[in-house]
């Protein structure tokens, strides 16, 4: 018998109920599981009173939440370090106060923490105006890029959120973190 | 040599591209979102480079995107990058959004901003 209580799952759907959750995953994000998180919340936006503006927000900023964790992983394909249990991410998708929360957290590699951070704290220290020239920019110069896209989604992400991207970085052990992400949706 | 023509089907996170080499008419519409968007491009990145050799007087290019996430941005950037290579014809670019989607108006104003291409920005019926 496993030491897990029937009523955990209780407590796990009370606490999802409270906080609102429409949608969460966690597990390993694979491209055809991305697609499918994402056909599934534009089908349950569908049958909620929202906006088109704000459905269109919401999924644009899911669609770089859930890439940047795909790609992220894909960065690290064959390092010792990325076990199978440090590959999986979570994505919890909810409403507060009538505005969308998505949250999100994967691991990454302690090495790899200083430099997202200074761009995640570059991003955050932009108005909208600061963020479109940003944008534009890093865009120009992806386009002459062979790598990814250069951090636009980060970018696009504090774009179309009209926030700050509230992030916090966690240590697991000597070698690996825990990236934890925060975007409140306008 | 003429180009064949370039057509594309669209998927539930890929748009449909219809680029006729021979009339210079070239459309690409629906939803860009894929995770692999790049690898999507780049047959469409060769055909516009090969097309550029030997275009037409007048191309016209309409896009109409629903939605475009950052991978298909930086792709688009690198068509539009060869049709503004191409040197003593003529290049236009209709962009065009939903009336009220300002997401895909910005993406359009972003694209008008760093690209060298005349870009007409325009609204369509909302339906």
């Amino acid at each position: 018998m496993l030491n897990v209580s029937l009523s955990n799952v209780y407590q796990l759907y009370r606490s999802m109920e409270e906080e609102n959750v429409i949608l969460s995953f966690k597990g390993i994000i694979t491209a055809d599981l991305l697609t499918s998180v994402l056909h599934l919340m534009e089908a349950k936006m569908e049958t909620m009173e929202e906006s088109p503006r704000t459905r269109k927000r919401v999924f644009s900023v899911l669609v770089e939440c859930l890439q940047n964790i795909y790609h992220h992983l894909d960065d690290n394909p064959t390092q010792a370090d990325f076990e199978a249990h440090n590959r999986s991410a979570v994505v919890l998708i909810s409403k507060v106060n009538n505005q969308f929360l998505i949250r999100t957290g994967n691991c990454i590699n302690i090495p790899k923490i200083m430099e997202l951070k200074e761009r995640l704290d570059t991003i955050n220290a932009m108005d909208q105006d600061g963020l479109r020239e940003m944008y534009q920019t890093s865009l120009s110069e992806a386009a002459m890029s062979p790598k990814a896209t250069a951090g636009l989604g980060m970018i696009d992400i504090a774009r179309k959120s009209g926030n700050k991207l509230d992030y916090e970085f966690l240590e697991i052990d000597s070698k690996m973190g825990f990236f934890c992400l925060n975007i409140l949706i306008d | 040599m003429s180009l064949t023509a370039l057509h594309i089907q669209p998927t539930s996170v890929t748009p449909e591209v219809h680029f006729d080499a021979s009339t210079g008419i070239f459309a690409i519409k629906g939803r860009s979102i894929a995770e692999n968007a790049i690898e999507f491009f780049e047959p469409v990145i060769t055909w516009v480079k090969q097309y550029s050799l030997n275009p037409a007087e007048t191309t016209t290019v309409t896009i109409q995107f629903e939605y475009i996430n950052t991978s298909s941005s930086k792709s688009l950037m690198q068509v539009l990058n060869a049709l503004s290579a191409i040197s003593g014809k003529e290049v236009n670019i209709n962009w065009l959004h939903k009336a009220g989607d300002e997401a895909m108006k910005e993406a359009g104003e972003d694209f008008n901003t760093i690209v060298n291409l005349p870009f007409h920005i325009l609204s369509t019926e909302n339906t």
